[in-house]
């Protein structure tokens, strides 16, 4: 039984212009499931669309989805906040430059201890703290004091994974959390998301243009074009397989940059 | 930091130099003779020239302007033609009557502008933020002093909601003993609340006028700026984790949009403080120095007038260096810049 | 070549941007249009009754009279729009002369740089440190009182602003390639900043100028007010208002209260005119 399930998802903006086209797609437990596409392909507004956060003018306009049995999305309506969280493309801009980190991390577990009443153990500073080192941070106490830009792109979505963990999700959807930082740290961060799944056994919806990164992390791949989802096949099908022509475009291009099927073949990839 | 501070102090500085300058320049050296405005029109060549040498102004320009300038560095403003007093001390004396009314009206303009600017950009594009666009639209091309007028006919003469305008306290009252120099403040100190009471609704009327006038900048730039923080990435972010909607205004929305508003007071102040508060002291019998500019200025009594614009004018960059550092110290990214620079 | 394709694309943008309708912007021209159009016809076919003391004083609005008649029996309409004539007249030309002024210094200033840039932007911070209205007073009262001396204060106070905007408009298009080219095929400094900073850098003071004549408007009517710009018997806005002000407060408000009005309605259609114009040339 898969944990997310969506099945003809339709994204319109007030005008009437169709963005994405009867979406269908699962993600499983503990599986990290792919969407590439090039740009404007609808990838991002399928991503907001299950959290609810489609931009002013942009609305489902048919379709649902489920979150472990729980059906949220019926249509236009969303019925309730699935347990799902999300982090984002320039997670810089994503906190509030006006806040500190620890203020912006204590603003999110007193809001996560309201709805139980119970506060779990220990004082809020030091289970921030604590959220900063499980994230591989090495000096918490200095991060919760910096302000957003003070610190590097890297650093920043370590802070947004770190929030997005402390939520205790079923679901995380990523969308391009990578693109922006220097190799090096990207290959940090999505160490960092395929751990996060290994100990916590959550879904991961992972959006990307990147055919190098997705191998990497994927086990599943929906390949997007123009709004609607080409082909949704396990990665090494996807690679070796390509069903569909547009795929097999996109692999064309992607073989320019260097690292994408060697390592596929390497098996390095998350499993 | 320190040297950013000695920067802009210095720049600060500068500015006020110039603005006694510029001052001497326009009142002195503009085609218009001051001695002859100042002694009125119907003035005998005599008593022209009679002002002209009382003044100093039969001198040759140079010494003229050092003369100015070695004054106003001893913060001598010279004498008022119509009251014979140091305008220094006049000014002074009636400062804090001027304060009173425009701190309170600044009060108003930043929590009706920040109120308004925030209901405009929670309901942007629809019918609550098209209301308050016809506010801003009416109070920024309404006239202070007719508004002022038609306040007077109705709100006062016929539903006698507000006292009438005669200056800080209605007939009958006795001005408290001065502390800080604001009447309401003073009375309540005095433990004298019918007197705080009285002054507190003879300051409402113009403090409203003044306020609700100065507020559309504030309401403009509060609403762009709210509606940028509730569009941002940062408030997704916080819409993601499902906080609730008051907190995404207050601690994403409103804390965001307060900056800009800091660089907005001081545009604010200039008339609250200066243009608006002539015509509503003149027009309200208020005591302050806006009302002495009027005086001055029916009178022609131009040393006078010289001496409010120069005591303006370092004011008003004296507010505006101060809300730099205010500034500074409240937005983190530009104590940043200047931690680095 | 590329500075005439800049050009042309800019003034296509403009010309289809501007077609779209907007009802309060159709509003607002059209009040601007009526009150223009009145200001010019009422004086005319009236002759001189905006300064002729024929009627009865103090008559309360009516058929006969509108607005009714202030303390000298003169009919309040008719200075009204004798007034408005003055008035946006005043308020256009302020704005035109603000934009000129203000855009070409900005250019010269952004274009040059260095030496004179550091004196136009010193000369405005002193500027700046006046709010306008004092400025402004200051200058007509050393001046003399006089609508003449009123107007060029006006223009004088809102100098500044346009300078600096024009000036950070004219920085950013000063590094376009287009501009590059035209200094590479041999332009002078001053060609480049009149022929290719100025037009193209010109879009957002043009806005901004419709508000200044929503702004000279009321200042230029407080100067009056204030008594340093149009002088009694004279007909404007401010002026009406400054003599009606004893009527108003012994019970006769119409002498005062319609000169405001028209304040209201003039000040408010540029504001909305700008306001329409900032969205649609953006
Ligand atoms: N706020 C909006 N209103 C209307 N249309 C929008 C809005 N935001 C994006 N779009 C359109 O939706 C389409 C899909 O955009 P989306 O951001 O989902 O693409 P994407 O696949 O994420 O691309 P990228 O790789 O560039 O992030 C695009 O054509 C875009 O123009
Ligand atoms: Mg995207």
């Amino acid at each position: 039984m898969s944990l997310l399930s969506v099945r003809g998802l339709s994204i319109q903006t007030r005008t009437g212009t169709s963005l994405v086209r009867d979406l269908s797609l699962d993600v499983g437990e503990g599986e990290v499931v792919g969407i590439v596409g090039e740009s404007g392909s609808g990838k991002t507004m399928t991503a907001l669309s299950l959290l609810g956060l489609l931009p002013d003018g942009v609305h489902v306009s048919a379709g649902e989805a489920e979150l472990a049995g729980r059906r949220f999305l019926d249509g236009p309506r969303l019925l309730a906040r699935p347990n799902a969280t999300m982090i984002f493309q320039n997670p810089t801009a994503a906190l509030n430059p006006t806040m500190r980190i620890g203020a912006q991390l204590a603003r999110l577990l007193r809001f996560l201890d309201r709805p139980d009443g119970r506060r779990r153990g220990g004082d809020v500073r030091d289970r921030a703290a604590g959220l900063l080192s499980s994230v591989g941070i090495d000096d918490p106490a200095a991060v919760l004091g910096r302000y957003p830009h003070q610190l590097s792109g890297g650093m920043n979505q370590r802070v947004m994974i770190a929030m997005a963990i402390a939520a205790r999700p079923a679901l995380l959807v990523a969308d391009e959390p990578t693109t922006g930082l220097d190799v090096t740290v990207q290959a940090q961060i999505l160490g960092l998301i395929r751990a996060t799944v290994a100990e916590h056994g959550i879904g991961v919806l992972f959006v990307s243009h990147d055919m190098g990164v997705i191998a990497q992390l994927c086990q599943r791949v929906a390949v997007m074009y123009d709004g609607e989802v080409r082909e949704f096949a396990p990665v090494d099908d996807i690679f070796h397989r390509p069903g569909d022509a547009y795929t097999r475009e996109l692999l064309a291009s992607a073989h320019d940059e260097p690292l994408a099927d060697e390592e596929v073949a390497d098996g390095t990839r998350a499993r | 930091m320190l040297t950013t501070a000695g920067k802009r102090a210095g720049v600060a500085l500068l500015s006020i130099l110039g603005v006694a300058v510029l001052t001497f320049f326009i009142t002195q050296l503009l085609p218009g003779d001051p001695a002859r405005i100042a002694a009125g029109q119907y003035a005998s060549d005599e008593q022209v020239a009679q002002v002209r040498a009382t003044y100093g102004l039969d001198q040759s320009v140079p010494v003229q302007f050092g003369q100015y300038v070695a004054d106003f560095f001893r913060l001598d403003l010279g004498t008022s033609i119509r009251t014979g007093e140091p305008v220094r001390d006049e000014l002074t004396s009636r400062l804090p009557a001027t304060l009173e009314l425009g701190l309170t009206a600044l009060l108003i303009a930043v929590l009706l502008g920040v109120g308004l600017g925030v209901t405009a950009a929670v309901y942007r594009y629809r019918l609550g933020d098209r209301l308050v666009q016809v506010f801003v639209v009416l109070a920024s091309a309404t006239a202070v002093f007719w508004i002022a007028l038609v306040a007077i006919t109705t709100l006062v003469n016929g539903l006698g909601v507000f006292t009438s305008p005669t200056g800080r306290l209605p007939r009958g009252f006795t001005p408290p003993d001065q502390i800080t120099g604001f009447y309401v403040l003073d009375a309540l100190l005095a433990g004298d609340p019918q007197t705080a009471g009285a002054a507190l609704r003879t300051l409402l009327l113009p403090a409203l006028l003044l306020g609700v006038l100065a507020s559309p900048s504030i309401v403009k730039i509060v609403r762009s700026a709210t509606i940028r923080a509730l569009e941002s990435d940062f408030a997704r972010t916080s819409r993601s984790f499902g906080y609730p909607a008051r907190s995404i205004l207050v601690q994403d929305g409103l804390r965001n949009s307060l900056l800009p508003v800091i660089t907005n007071i001081g545009l604010v102040a200039g008339f609250v403080l200066a243009g608006g508060d002539v015509i509503i002291e003149q027009l309200f019998a208020w005591p302050g120095i806006g009302g002495y500019a009027y005086s001055s200025l029916q009178e022609n009594d131009l040393f006078a007038l010289r001496g409010y614009v120069i005591a303006i004018g370092v004011a008003y960059v004296l507010i505006n260096t101060t809300l730099e550092f205010v500034y500074g110290w409240a937005d983190p990214r530009v104590n940043l810049a200047e931690g680095r620079s | 070549m590329a500075v005439a394709d800049a050009g042309t694309a800019l003034r296509g943008n403009v010309v289809s941007r501007l077609r779209v309708g907007n009802p309060v912007a159709v509003a607002a021209f059209a009040m601007l249009g009526t009150i223009l159009l009145l200001g010019i016809v009422v004086p005319i076919v009236a002759g001189s009754g905006d300064v002729a003391q024929e009627y009865a004083s103090l008559l309360p609005p009516s058929l006969d009279h509108p607005f009714g008649t202030d303390k000298y029996g003169r009919d309040v309409f008719l200075r009204c729009m004798a007034a408005a004539r003055i008035d946006i007249a005043l308020g256009l030309s302020v704005a035109v002369a603000v934009l000129i002024i203000g855009s070409v210094i900005g250019a010269v200033s952004a274009t040059f740089g260095r030496g004179v840039d550091a004196v136009v932007m010193r000369a405005t911070d002193v500027l700046l440190a006046f709010p306008g209205v004092v400025l402004a007073l200051v200058i007509t009262a050393s001046l003399g009182k006089n609508p003449w001396y009123a107007a060029i204060a006006v223009v004088i106070a809102f100098v500044p602003l346009l300078v600096r905007l024009a000036r950070s408009k004219a920085l950013e298009v000063r590094s376009a390639d287009y501009i590059a080219a035209a200094r590479l095929s041999g332009a002078s400094t001053w060609q480049v900043a009149v022929r290719h900073v100025l037009p193209n850098s010109f879009k957002y003071p043009f806005v901004q100028s419709t508000l200044v004549a929503s702004w000279a408007i009321l200042d230029f009517a407080a100067l009056s007010f204030l008594g340093v710009g149009v002088q009694p018997p004279d007909a404007e806005w401010g002026a009406m208002i400054a003599e009606g002000v004893g009527d108003n407060l012994l019970g006769s408000w119409w002498p005062s209260f319609f000169p405001g009005l028209m304040i209201l309605l003039t000040a408010a259609s540029f504001q909305v005119i700008g306001d329409w114009l900032d969205r649609r040339l953006r």
